[in-house]
């Protein structure tokens, strides 16, 4: 404009320029991302409604969008999702849903999704990647493997595995005909896996059930079971029943956890406590319920093993003195909430039973488990139980040939049941403690990377497998560092079975259909899975025969037919009846035919079993002397013993300068499948704390006048193993000491929704000690203004 | 004050909220967004307050620590029998009808916000931003519910649009519109069933029932403005 306007323009282009070089290259997601712009700056285009008298169907399936599996309908116009309910025949949801399950349809037409196969162009972990052709994709992925397995390394290939149900069995399949033995569960933060507790005391494989509906008195201890945990609808459901829809007195809910979370909201009572200490406190609180011979005799006399050494451990460490000087909790809390939990039967404590960052440590889920038998809770009405499987047929066992057999004989490298899962024993062993190296690294249905937390040691862990396919559907942060991305369908675009259980224990199949067509270039993971068999060749190719994943749903349901037992999904009177029948020996005869039965299926959701047969006892309880054993918890007692331990002494001293103690929490909308940020998700996350789209951190008010933070400011947050930028929340619900963080899969650097929420726990957290325990609460901070 | 009974037999619809069930999940804020295309805001707009929550969850936290309480609200428009907001509105683009919804029309609306100042729950709300939705995220649009453009108040209109289909199913069926037949968005999502919603006419109805517990109350009741919306106290 003036004489230098040349000048001005070029050198105002050039600086907007190096700004936004500059953000691409800071490398850090920008912390307050935004979904789409307004329409005079964008050519997003309005779609056309659908026209007037369009055909119009709703369509019943299952929701993928988190593990819990709820039952859906989806309202389809002209072929397209324009409304999702759910589904009131399905047991877990009776109707209701979540936002991540009612924005599903966002999922599905998402900016974000992965079109079609891609190949890494650029440098390893670069995120550079180019589209190809399936032939191709197939071609490179055959060929690898083919060639692995030809040069007697088969057993160099590893799977994480995030499903369940069938596809979970297809990839089993695939590995033992393949010849590898590392089937690695990856599940989601809060998936229905394996319960360690339940694993390690009674020897059962199997998530647990915390039958809240029929509890007098909960006890929760960790972060969010009503917001995150396996089901969160369930939970909310199970709560709702358990405080008005019942005939028996109201629940009585007391919530244990460094900061008042929205479940610590919903409950009668909040306890703070100091990070990583609420097993310290449930054995305090044991401590008080043997001291005052309030425990239950069956349990601990009858039916265990090893209570003797256990109780006098906790009854000579685990003074009320002592705990409330570990745990911050006053003596007179802890005696009295042990009296109250103890004499209001039934009684339940639920532990916190995600993986992931933050999660508590087996030795906390045991001592918890512990208390829970101390109580009677276990396998009792109102108490934990281990629900009952599905009665899907199994695909059977698969081929094999030498090689096969002599790469399954390597041990897997999660042989060693580190705590802390799978992933754990994984980044362990790729950071240099296996037995040998990891050629190819499948991630299906997961997305190892965020579930270690997100961050630099993540990323460069999974680095170094030099070859790395996934199958999501988004550019998550595994994705992200692929070198070949082979996009699976969206829940909504797919067959799938869905095995899950009720909070009451009842075996649960919802079935999983497509409700549109796939939009892009996708294509089942299982199916893709059995066509890189067949391209391998040998017993892989026999392995994997089918085309259609479909079909090997339908197929498997033949054992629920069979068996005559459960009934179809139905409206919640009918249940009464199909208990009544079933428990006094009459087989379903309104199964039909198996083809009627299938169509029935489709039609209603699925299919549940509501008897849990509380006198069942060799089902639940599989240890050597078919026994409760305390023994391993006993164990983590010992002074010195296994990392982790609860042990009384002394607590980790913060690290100089480092005076916070890191608190890592869930948020109920952030789990899911890799489903890419949804626009509605970010206004409904933090909303509770006024920090929606944007990541944030949490301190008291007491340390921020200390530190000198103002709510809102933008503040540095650093550790030992690394820092983060995030806004600070200052937020009289969290403990004095204490820096709460939301942890959640974030939004990619260019994700058209999003932003960076705290995905990068893992800079900041050693999660594992050198033994492999999870370490919340041994993780210290500082913070100051950014 | 005005004494609002369903004109000619008419039903009078209104709304009961436990409490004492709510988890605070925000299923009925995003079922009511995702049914009524409400367009999502920039990250921009939602720093400024400018989110468009027709279903909102007010969280109100106080005490110290470690006494410290948290509520959380779920507030739709309380579909006042005595609205203020009708009463200021310049064009008549927000009225009452007879059976006791208090509708926007959009397309007479002129934007001076007048009835959202008016409105003392602070739940009317102004299309600050144009609607978009990134990529094709416009084909999972309700094509039952209007996009309204930018310059325009909306708020939460107890899913009117599901009581005209209802009503339209039932008069081609030659019957009345059943009870649970029409049910807003909000109210059918909410897992826990704290939202109960019918016809506060009907004696028998389960929102009537409610409405009358003796652990219910209504949000600034002594403004006279005879909210629709009935809150049950927890505990």
């Amino acid at each position: 404009m003036s004489s230098k306007g040349p000048v001005m323009t070029l050198r105002r282009r050039e600086f907007l320029k190096g700004v936004s070089v500059a953000a691409a290259a800071a490398g850090c997601a920008p912390l307050l991302a935004s979904c789409g712009r307004p329409a005079r700056a964008s050519a997003a285009r309005r779609a056309e409604p659908p026209p007037r008298g369009a055909p119009e169907s709703w369509v019943v399936s299952t929701c993928g969008a988190c593990p819990g599996g709820c039952g859906i309908r989806a309202r389809v116009v002209a072929g397209r999702v324009v409304g999702i309910a759910g589904n009131p025949l399905h047991p877990v949801n009776r109707g209701g849903l979540c936002p991540l399950g009612l924005a599903g349809a966002h999922a599905l037409y998402h900016p974000d999704r992965v079109r079609g196969p891609l190949l890494r162009t650029g440098a390893n972990g670069s995120g550079e990647l180019r589209a190809a052709t399936w032939d191709e994709a197939l071609r490179v992925l055959t060929g690898r493997l083919g060639d692995l397995r030809g040069r007697g390394l088969s057993h160099t290939v590893a799977l994480v595995d995030g499903t369940r149900g069938l596809s979970r069995q297809v990839a089993a399949r695939f590995l033992a005909a393949y010849g590898s033995p590392h089937h690695l569960g990856g599940r989601p933060w809060n998936d229905l896996g394996p319960s360690e507790p339940l694993r390690a005391m009674q020897g059962v494989e199997s998530a647990a059930a915390y039958d809240v509906e029929n509890a007098a008195f909960v006890l929760a201890f960790g972060s969010g079971w009503l917001e995150g945990s396996a089901s969160p609808v369930a939970a909310a459901r199970a709560y709702a029943i358990a405080r008005r829809g019942r005939k028996a007195a109201r629940v009585r809910v007391v919530h244990v956890e460094p900061r008042l979370s929205v479940s610590a909201a919903r409950a009668d009572e909040w306890i703070p406590l100091v990070p990583g200490t609420e097993g310290i406190l449930a054995l305090g609180l044991m401590h008080m319920v043997l001291r005052e011979g309030l425990e239950s005799r069956e349990v601990t006399e009858e039916r265990s093993s090893g209570f003797e050494p256990l109780r006098a451990i906790v009854l000579r460490d685990f003074h009320p003195d002592a705990v409330s000087e570990r745990t911050g909790v006053p003596v007179a809390t802890i005696i009295r909430v042990a009296r109250q939990f103890a004499s209001t039967r039934p009684a339940v404590a639920i532990g916190d039973d995600r993986n992931g960052p933050g999660a508590q440590s087996v030795a906390t889920g045991m001592a918890i488990h512990a208390l829970n038998a101390a109580v009677g809770a276990v396998h009792a009405p109102g108490g934990v139980l281990a629900p009952l499987p599905v009665p899907l047929d199994p695909l059977p066992p698969a081929p094999a040939d030498e090689v096969a057999e002599r790469g399954r004989a390597f041990p897997s490298l999660a042989a060693a049941r580190r705590p802390g899962g799978d992933l754990a024993s994984l980044q362990a062993w790729l950071e240099g403690g296996g037995g040998h190296p990891v050629h190819l690294l499948v991630a299906y249905g997961s997305d190892p990377v965020t579930t270690l937390g997100g961050g630099e040691p993540a990323r460069a862990a999974i680095r170094r497998v030099p070859f790395l396919v996934s199958f999501s559907s988004f550019l998550d942060e595994t994705a992200r560092q692929a070198d070949l991305v082979l996009p699976n369908h969206t829940y909504l675009e797919r067959w799938q079975d869905d095995p899950t259980f009720t909070s009451r224990g009842f075996a649960v199949l919802g079935v999983r259909q497509p409700v549109s067509k796939p939009r892009h270039d996708t294509r089942d993971a299982a199916e893709v899975l059995a066509e890189v068999g067949r391209g391998v060749g040998g017993p892989v190719r026999e392995a994997l025969p089918w085309r259609s994943f479909a079909d090997v749903v339908r197929l498997s349901t033949r054992g629920i037919h069979r068996s005559g037992r459960g009934a179809l999904f139905d409206v919640p009177e009918a249940e009464a009846w199909v208990v009544t029948m079933e428990t006094n020996g009459w087989r379903a005869s309104s199964f039909g035919s198996f083809d009627e039965f299938w169509e029935s299926l489709k039609a209603r959701g699925g299919w549940w079993d509501p008897v849990y047969d509380f006198g069942e006892r060799g089902r639940v309880l599989r240890t050597p002397g078919r026994k409760l054993d305390f023994a391993p918890l006993a164990r983590t007692l010992q002074p010195g013993g296994t990392p982790g331990s609860l042990a009384i002494a002394a607590p980790p001293a913060p690290v100089d300068g480092h005076p916070l103690r890191l608190h890592l929490y869930p948020l109920l909308a952030a789990f899911g499948d890799s489903q890419g940020p949804l626009p509605w998700v970010q206004d409904v996350l933090g909303h509770e704390l006024g920090q929606t789209w944007t990541a944030w951190v949490e301190l008291a008010p007491s340390d921020a006048a200390i530190l000198g933070i103002e709510d809102g400011a933008q503040v540095r947050v650093e550790s030992a193993g690394g820092s983060l930028e995030a806004r600070a929340k200052v937020y009289a619900g969290v403990r004095p000491g204490v820096l709460a963080m939301p942890v959640g899969p974030g939004g990619a650097p260019g994700a058209t929704c999003g932003r960076a929420l705290a995905a990068q726990a893992g800079a900041l957290a050693t999660l594992r000690t050198a033994g492999g325990e999870p370490v919340e609460g041994d993780v210290f901070v500082r913070v100051r203004r950014a | 004050m005005i004494e609002r009974e369903g004109r000619n037999g008419s039903p009078r619809w209104g709304m009961a909220i436990d409490l004492d069930r709510c988890t605070a999940c925000q299923a009925c804020v995003t079922a009511c967004q995702v049914e009524n295309n409400v367009p999502p805001p920039t990250a921009e707009a939602a720093a400024q307050g400018r989110s468009i929550r027709w279903m909102d969850l007010v969280p109100h936290v106080e005490g110290e620590y470690p006494r410290v309480k948290a509520r959380l609200l779920p507030r739709p428009c309380m579909q006042c029998d005595n609205p203020p907001c009708i009463k200021v509105c310049p064009v008549g683009a927000t009225t009452i009808g007879e059976d006791g919804i208090v509708m926007q029309i959009h397309a007479r609306c002129i934007g001076c916000r007048y009835c959202t100042n008016a409105c003392p729950y602070t739940l009317r709300y102004f299309n600050w931003y144009e609607a978009s939705w990134p990529g094709d995220l416009g084909l999972a649009l309700n094509p039952d519910v209007s996009v309204r453009p930018k310059g325009v108040v909306e708020k939460c209109t107890f899913c009117h649009h599901r009581l005209q289909k209802a009503r339209d199913r039932a008069r081609a069926e030659g019957r009345d519109v059943e009870p649970g037949e029409y049910v807003p968005a909000c109210a059918e999502s909410c897992p826990t069933r704290a939202i109960t919603f019918g016809d506060l006419e009907d004696p028998h109805s389960e929102v009537a029932r409610l409405a009358r517990s003796p652990r219910t109350f209504r949000l600034l009741e002594d403004l006279g403005t005879e909210p629709k919306v009935f809150y049950l106290r927890e505990g």
